[in-house]
């Protein structure tokens, strides 16, 4: 009997917080014993869209064209165009593949799915990334109505229409991820018992949303650290509530379907904010007619563009050359550009903290990680400041170029870049903890569960093979990953 | 002609019934090798041998929506040419617009057609049927002397059509009775509609003069690709029935005879039913406004081959096969897709022209991406028509030059 496969998405799901708190979730723990784990390299950089869609496609976002909420396919100043699923349809990911082997479809939540796509003879219910619930929600349309009548009105996110969730009463908040989150877990477990599915993909967005909003409670850490006994066990209440509804999970899967759960990023310790643009005008990178007399996004800034050589966007932090030939006023020769990229690499990589102690910055060119027919419309330079730990802030018109909120309110949490990763089921071997897992092999892996041909263009390989059986120690890992990092086959 | 496979002719090699009158048309001017129709369904089809665009153009992609392009006989009637056309069934009629420009148009009615006649109401659910070959030949004889255009349909070679028949005595019980009599409707129809044909076009003189252009809408399938049974026949004739996308069901003759064409020349390579508007004006002399999705095929005559050609065919009316289908494909390969369930199936034309080892399963690196490229074609022609126009001109110039470097089009 051919394997069927149910994903199941944690978004920001953090596999350190997994280990540290494995005695308390026997579900995840009796997986990780039974099957394949570990943590997944997340996409570069660690963002939602593009993670989801990486692990989807099996592609770099170099192949589909997005590496954020927001994209550009022409060489503009700014990302002109949100993702949307037509866009990462485009990129063959597994809801397009499976349906041309009679494979029968069911995703669930999984961001970038809005408009909801075709998928022949499945299911489509869209994500957080939908307007609201007065659209058509769910492929095929009918099955909205079936959602609604039985688990009452989607929940798109724990922000309300008209309340940012950040700025939300703790309390209501709480309320409501519960509420949001159980409704998925329940939409799955419908969807295993009654809907004949051959593959299920389910993201669950509260964990993404739980330590953005509940980190500070319980890592001392953290720079806004509060002892409240109430949320303390906040984020760890949530876990184990995953737990648990693994647990049922498993249960409905009766052992005869391969059972996946894995987050695109994490979410760790935010620790601040670099203001980036402000340090790209502050040394003479980005140049502005008039400085703003308060903080405004670069889209509204006034930017000289004639005299900018680089400005940066996103979450994490990337950057883009303003290259002579290429975006309308470039001026950056083709001669200047690997220069003018080594160093802004080696000043990015000297900015400390705020009191002057060295972060564990990373950089890494566009051409070192991305390729494919989009990766030319992708940012020439991408930033983890302390491995993530310190977000960016894209606003011009700073006193300074640290900060630590943002406009949209406070926030605890920064994304990692390496997600967890559990499989068990049929056909899945007892393997422990394998160290080169990256999102690119979700797709191919879950191809060949169910013996569908792997598409020659899918990058990762399949983590049930023979080749990658070997339980590697740490040592011996490590020296794996040196040899294929020699090869190229990580980023740095 | 309606539901007539290629291979049932005897000038494509079949021995089983003399086609005599056909064969003569044939020797007297070009036969295509493969000529592929835009889909498996009528009014789809004729819609687009008619009007030299697609279905997501034509806008004919079920039997309730009209013609929305100009139809050939527009365009004639431009050039001062008086147009007829008679049709067979109902659904190629006025109620569809498949009469404008026509300036005499002829369709079943009530009291003529078979269905309504002959069987109980319930038996066919449309007006089917061929009583206009004497009307074809008066109205031929009083306009032959201008500039005319005929369209004739002849219905009678589909399924049902030989209850009428066999009542009228016009096709003998239990002689080539396969298939519904398919081969006894095609020697009748080569004899009742053909020779009067030629030989009044002869008898006017006119033979010569004028052009003829024999085809089909679609094939039909004998059970090659099996498909259930057809809901209002029984299971005692599962087939013929047209409901896939297989070669079977798509691929038509093709014969042109023409003043300006040679004589007795097969022409190797994949032409296309989309190609017709635009060959019928070029060797008409009318300019060929660059808004088909066909091209003229005279270039391709010249040379004895047609390549690098790409025919698309659909039929997404779900109601009639129980599925929606999309087919796109080259002289060599084939990439049918069912939209109803997702299935796809991808074939090697060159090794298995029956269509029976679906390639999906273990493509080579090649193949793979050979059949990409015709998936987001197939997705073009799913778009809205202001998407679908964009595909046109500049980019799909840039699409084929992107399959030749791939080497599936020459």
């Amino acid at each position: 009997m051919v394997t069927k496969v149910v994903v199941l998405g944690l978004d920001g799901f953090n596999p350190d917080l997994v280990y540290q708190w494995r005695n308390d979730l026997p579900s995840l723990s009796s997986m990780m014993s039974k099957g394949i784990f570990g943590k997944i390299e997340s996409t570069v950089p660690p963002i939602t869209p593009q993670a989801w869609t990486c692990a989807q496609t099996g592609k770099n976002p170099g192949q589909f064209g997005f590496w954020d909420f927001r994209y550009r396919d022409e060489f503009s100043y700014g990302e002109a165009r949100l993702v949307n699923s037509k866009k990462a349809a485009a990129a063959d990911p597994l809801y397009r593949i499976l349906p041309r082997y009679g494979k029968r479809v069911g995703m669930i939540n999984v961001p970038v799915t809005y408009p909801p796509p075709t998928i022949p003879n499945g299911y489509c219910v869209s994500s957080f990334m939908t307007p609201n619930t007065e659209v058509d929600f769910t492929y095929p349309k009918e099955l909205k109505e079936e959602i609604t009548r039985l688990f009452g009105e989607y929940i798109l996110d724990a922000s309300t229409p008209d309340m940012n969730y950040r700025r939300m009463d703790k309390e209501a908040v709480l309320k409501r991820i519960y509420d949001m989150d159980r409704q998925k877990f329940d939409i799955l477990k419908h969807f295993i018992k009654g809907k004949s599915c051959d593959y299920i993909f389910t993201v669950i967005m509260g964990t993404d949303r739980m330590p953005h909003l509940f980190y500070r409670y319980f890592d001392e850490r953290h720079i806004r650290y509060e002892a409240n006994p109430h949320y303390k066990d906040a984020l760890k209440g949530h876990y184990k509530f995953c737990d648990e509804n693994i647990g049922e999970i498993l249960q409905l899967l009766h052992g005869e379907t391969v059972f996946i759960v894995l987050s695109d990023h994490s979410v760790q310790r935010l620790d601040g904010r670099i203001n980036l643009n402000e340090w790209l005008r502050r040394e003479g990178y980005l140049v502005l007619g008039a400085r703003p007399t308060e903080p405004v996004v670069l889209g509204n800034a006034e930017v000289d563009w004639s005299k900018t050589k680089a400005w940066a966007t996103g979450y994490t932090g990337q950057i883009y050359l303003n290259v002579e030939g290429r975006e309308p006023q470039g001026v950056v020769t083709q001669g200047e550009y690997d220069f003018l990229l080594n160093e802004l690499s080696e000043r990015l990589l000297a900015i400390p903290d705020e009191k002057g102690n060295k972060l564990d910055t990373k950089v890494f060119k566009r051409d070192d990680i991305h390729f494919g027919d989009f990766a030319q419309f992708g940012p020439d330079l991408f930033i983890y400041f302390d491995n993530c730990h310190w977000n960016i802030d894209e606003a011009l018109g700073f006193d300074s170029i640290y900060s630590y909120d943002t406009s949209l309110g406070p926030d605890d949490g920064a994304h990692g870049p390496q997600g967890f990763f559990a499989m068990t089921g049929p056909g899945v071997p007892r393997m422990g903890e394998l160290f080169d897992i990256t999102l690119v092999d979700i797709a191919p892996t879950v191809c060949h569960l169910m013996e569908v041909p792997i598409p020659p263009d899918m990058e990762g390989r399949v983590l049930t093979e023979e080749e990658s059986t070997e339980i590697y120690s740490e040592k011996g890992a490590e020296d794996v990953r040196q040899r294929l990092r020699g090869l190229g086959y990580f980023r740095k | 002609m309606d539901e007539v496979r290629q291979d049932h002719l005897s000038c494509y090699g079949y021995d089983k019934i003399q086609t005599t009158n056909i064969d003569s048309i044939a020797k007297s001017g070009v036969t295509f090798e493969t000529c592929i129709s835009s889909s498996c369904f009528t009014p789809i089809s004729h819609a687009t041998i008619l009007t030299g665009v697609y279905p997501p153009v034509h806008k004919v992609r079920n039997p309730y929506s009209p013609v929305m392009s100009k139809a050939l006989a527009s365009t004639l009637k431009e050039h001062d040419y008086r147009c007829a056309g008679f049709v067979g069934v109902g659904f190629l009629g006025s109620s569809l617009g498949f009469d404008v420009g026509f300036d005499y148009f002829d369709e079943p009615s009530g009291e003529e057609a078979w269905a309504s006649h002959r069987y109980k109401e319930d038996d066919i659910g449309f007006l089917g049927g061929n009583w206009w070959f004497d009307r074809m030949l008066s109205w031929l004889r009083e306009n032959h002397r201008r500039n005319f255009f005929i369209w004739g349909h002849y219905f009678e070679c589909h399924l049902f059509a030989e209850r009428a028949l066999l009542k009228k005595k016009k096709i003998k019980e239990g002689e080539l009775s396969e298939f519904g009599y398919y081969d006894a409707k095609i020697k009748h129809m080569d004899e009742v509609l053909f020779l009067p044909l030629t030989e009044t076009l002869k008898a006017l003189n006119a033979f010569d003069r004028t052009t003829i252009i024999v085809t089909s809408d679609h094939g039909t399938n004998f059970g090659e690709h099996p498909v259930p049974a057809l809901p209002l026949a029984g299971e005692e004739i599962r087939y013929p029935q047209h409901t896939t996308m297989y070669d079977c069901d798509l691929k038509v003759p093709l014969i042109i005879k023409s003043k300006r064409l040679p004589e007795n020349k097969r022409i190797r390579g994949m032409a296309r039913s989309v190609d017709l508007v635009p060959t019928i004006l070029e060797l008409l002399d009318i300019p060929i406004p660059g808004k088909f999705n066909g091209v003229s095929l005279l270039p391709f005559i010249r040379k004895g081959e047609v390549d690098g050609l790409i025919a698309y065919s659909e039929d997404l009316f779900e109601e009639r096969g129980g599925v929606a289908l999309q087919a796109i494909r080259t002289d060599r390969y084939k990439l049918i897709r069912n939209n109803t369930t997702g299935v796809e199936e991808f074939y090697d034309l060159e090794t298995d022209p029956s269509e029976h080892r679906n390639l999906m399963g273990n493509p080579t690196k090649e193949l793979f991406f050979i059949a990409r490229e015709m998936r987001k074609q197939l997705d073009t022609f799913l778009e809205t028509e202001d998407e679908t126009k964009e595909i046109s001109g500049e980019n799909r110039e840039m699409i084929e030059s992107r399959l030749r470097i791939l080497g599936y089009i020459k």
